[in-house]
């Protein structure tokens, strides 16, 4: 394994930086053709999100693959090469096991990611660039990904307002099919968080404004319904989370208006968000039995306790993702030095056989006990003197350096890269 | 002649899923809980349910064989059939609304129960094990027994839905939740409708059972047999459980309200099962 990893993400570079060097989708799988071409290149892919556009290579010997960002955008990068990062072996696999887990994004714990380094490979694969070692080293990446989201709460908890508010309202409702969503204000942020209910299922939607117009404008966009702030007093009843953002001065919902409604709703809970400061929602309401009021800075403290937790999740990832990559390269180290340990030995019986062949006409007949003892004194010859190196080999295989040390070893015992390859086709 | 090592088993696989409870609850108070274990756990105290459940039926199939009679006439038959019932109760609930978090109340009831059944039968001999009086061999008294205790296990899980509803209500209003509670919690309209239809469940077998009951009662001991102190407290459960479930109905009542009077309406049902001691009617068969 000679794992080159080159590229920029959100950290190293700003966005006008990013977009510089970002690959089109639909250009990506020429990309990675011309990443294995380059010399010494042996497999690659290329991941080009948003945030990050990294190139991944098997390689043999020194390949710049800087250059080859460079070249692929037919541009002079060297003004950019301060927020290239570059990963070698370890660093490199660690990197890759990160950014599949969702550790190294922008939200930490993110799912998108992991679709995406799934849909690089995918392009990869398809135009051949990956092979034995990416393959390896994808598939490993996907199944730790996996285990990090299973076993970590890492990707459960709100990153944002909106978020928060989703996480609330399931919290109350269990489930969000056909709750009532009563949008006041126009605002932005309560846009947002709208979104986010209706996209998990969320609606009817009402929205109400000051001036009617604007409204009626905003729930088009939605396909919600317009309400005036004279109507909601007849009508507010009817949701189940209120989500207030206006720009107004007063409360715009007191005490008893939200006792009457859930009065007129049989104590069906309400979830009410008030994002407005000053704020919406007089702060009494609070103390109805049924209605839950969050304002803009209990929003805050969930995202906050809840970003707590994430960030204590990803610590648990990050340890378990060392133990994944001290893993890997162990099997690897292990599995590489197999075909190696075989040819050895194959090499060593090859040349008793051929010994013993020469051998056996001097010697003239023998007993086939005589036989037996010739045969298991040159085989047991062998395997001793062969113990040691091959137990040496095994450890080598295991430590940073073995790349180097095996090649040594093949040149010592005359192995040939050929003999180690006919080796493993036996295998299969 | 039986033994009592199909209840030991039973017991044992409660304790099991008892302990694996408290280690989620321990688990859970630090948001450090890894997830994976935190599944592995819930997992396992429900392999325990099943298991334990399958291995307390063997039990009272062979108590019932012994007996010759459904075995509900001693105090700690009746007490291993009530847990009996509870379990098998909770595990429909759990087949059809997956409330895993009330797993870590079911396993401390059902544990003690079986316990005191089986610490109540320990010291009998075989003969005292396998004799009821004739009084206690009518068909009746059995559908009144499991009717009720039918009932009761209704007013349990209502009663745990309600318990987690007001820690999930606290958790909520207080406007801080924490992630590490709130994962463990059900969502609050989930226990409230829980509970509502636990208790739909239940009524009409507790009014079938104490109706069975009373009528049985009374063509043995005319009118009188009603004033016993089982049979009034019996009746306020079911006064209870009506008006529970009129006001839900009518008044809309629900959460935190809803909550205290079903809490209490178990209450009562707990000391109506610990009446029998000065109850008359209800006297268990001592041998």
């Amino acid at each position: 394994m000679n794992l080159l990893l080159v590229g920029v993400n959100h950290q190293s570079a700003p966005v006008e930086v990013r977009e510089q060097l970002a690959i089109p989708e639909q250009s990506l799988g020429n990309a990675v053709r011309l990443l294995v071409s380059e010399p010494g290149v042996s497999e690659g892919m290329i991941v080009s999100t948003c945030n990050r556009v990294e190139v991944l290579a098997e390689t043999a010997g020194d390949v710049d693959l800087c250059g080859f960002l460079g070249r692929l955008h037919g541009r002079d990068l060297t003004r950019l090469r301060q927020h290239l990062y570059e990963r070698r072996e370890r660093d490199a696999l660690r990197h890759v096991f990160r950014v599949t887990s969702s550790l190294d994004s922008l939200v930490v714990g993110e799912p998108q990611i992991f679709g995406q380094v799934k849909h690089a490979y995918h392009v990869a694969r398809d135009a051949g660039a990956v092979r034995t070692t990416l393959e390896a080293v994808m598939s490993r990446a996907f199944a730790v990904a996996k285990k990090v989201r299973t076993e970590t709460n890492i990707g459960r908890s709100a990153s944002s307002i909106s978020h928060a508010a989703v996480d609330l309202a399931l919290q109350i409702f269990g489930s969000l099919h056909g709750k009532c969503v009563l949008l006041l204000g126009a605002g932005k942020m309560g846009q947002l968080a709208a979104r986010c209910l209706i996209e998990q299922g969320a609606g009817p939607l009402l929205i109400a404004n000051r001036t009617f117009d604007r409204a009626q404008a905003v729930a088009a966009t939605y396909n919600a319904e317009p309400l005036s702030l004279a109507e909601i007093p007849a009508r507010g009843h009817r949701a189940d989370i209120i989500i207030s953002s206006t720009g107004s001065s007063e409360y715009l919902l007191y005490r008893s208006q939200v006792a009457e409604f859930l009065a007129r709703r049989r104590q069906r809970p309400i979830l009410l968000l008030d994002i407005a400061v000053p704020r919406d929602i007089d702060p009494q309401v609070q103390t109805i039995e049924n209605a839950f009021l969050y304002n803009i800075d209990d929003l805050q403290a969930v995202v906050d306790a809840s970003m707590a937790d994430r960030q204590r999740e990803a610590m648990r990832a990050e340890a378990m993702i060392e133990t994944e990559v001290e893993s890997f390269l162990q099997r690897l180290g292990t599995l590489d030095v197999i075909p190696t340990l075989r040819a050895i030995q194959k090499r060593a019986d090859q040349l008793r056989t051929e010994e013993l062949a020469r051998v056996r006409s001097r010697l003239g007949p023998l007993t086939p006990e005589q036989e037996r003892a010739v045969d298991a004194m040159t085989r047991s010859l062998m395997q001793k003197w062969l113990h040691r190196p091959l137990v040496e080999l095994k450890q080598i295989a295991n430590e940073a350096t073995g790349f180097a040390a095996m090649d040594l070893i093949h040149r010592l015992f005359g192995i040939t890269d050929s003999a180690v390859g006919t080796d493993d086709e036996d295998e299969k | 002649m039986y033994s009592l090592f199909w209840a030991r088993i039973a017991l044992t696989l409660y304790l099991a899923g008892l302990v694996s409870s408290c280690v989620l609850l321990v688990l859970a108070r630090p948001a450090a809980a890894p997830t994976g274990l935190v599944e592995r756990l819930f997992r396992s105290t429900r392999i325990f349910l099943v298991v334990g459940f399958l291995f307390h039926l063997v039990s009272l199939v062979e108590a019932g064989m012994a007996a010759h009679t459904f075995p509900v006439t001693q105090y700690s038959e009746a007490t291993s059939m009530l847990a009996f019932v509870i379990a098998g109760f909770f595990l429909l609930v759990y087949r059809l609304y997956s409330p895993r978090a009330l797993s870590i109340v079911i396993f401390p009831l059902i544990f003690l129960l079986m316990l005191v059944s089986i610490y109540g039968r320990l010291g009998m001999s075989h003969v005292a094990q396998t004799q009821g009086p004739a009084l206690l061999r009518n068909h009746w008294i059995y559908l009144h027994v499991i009717l009720v205790f039918l009932g009761y296990a209704a007013l349990f899980v209502a009663f745990a839905a309600e318990v987690f509803y007001l820690v999930g209500e606290r958790e909520l209003k207080g406007r801080r939740p924490r992630p590490s509670v709130l994962r463990l919690l059900p969502p609050l309209e989930t226990l409230d409708r829980l509970s509502y239809r636990s208790l739909l469940a239940g009524f009409p077998l507790l009014t079938a059972g104490l109706l069975i009951g009373g009528y049985w009662a009374t063509t043995l001991w005319g009118a009188a047999g009603l004033r016993d102190p089982k049979i009034l407290i019996g009746l306020l459960t079911w006064a209870l459980y009506l008006i529970l479930l009129f006001s839900r109905w009518s008044a809309g009542w629900r959460g935190r309200r809803a909550a205290y009077v079903t809490i209490l309406c178990f209450c009562v049902a707990v000391v109506g099962w610990m009446s029998n001691s000065f109850s008359g009617v209800h006297q268990f068969w001592k041998p």
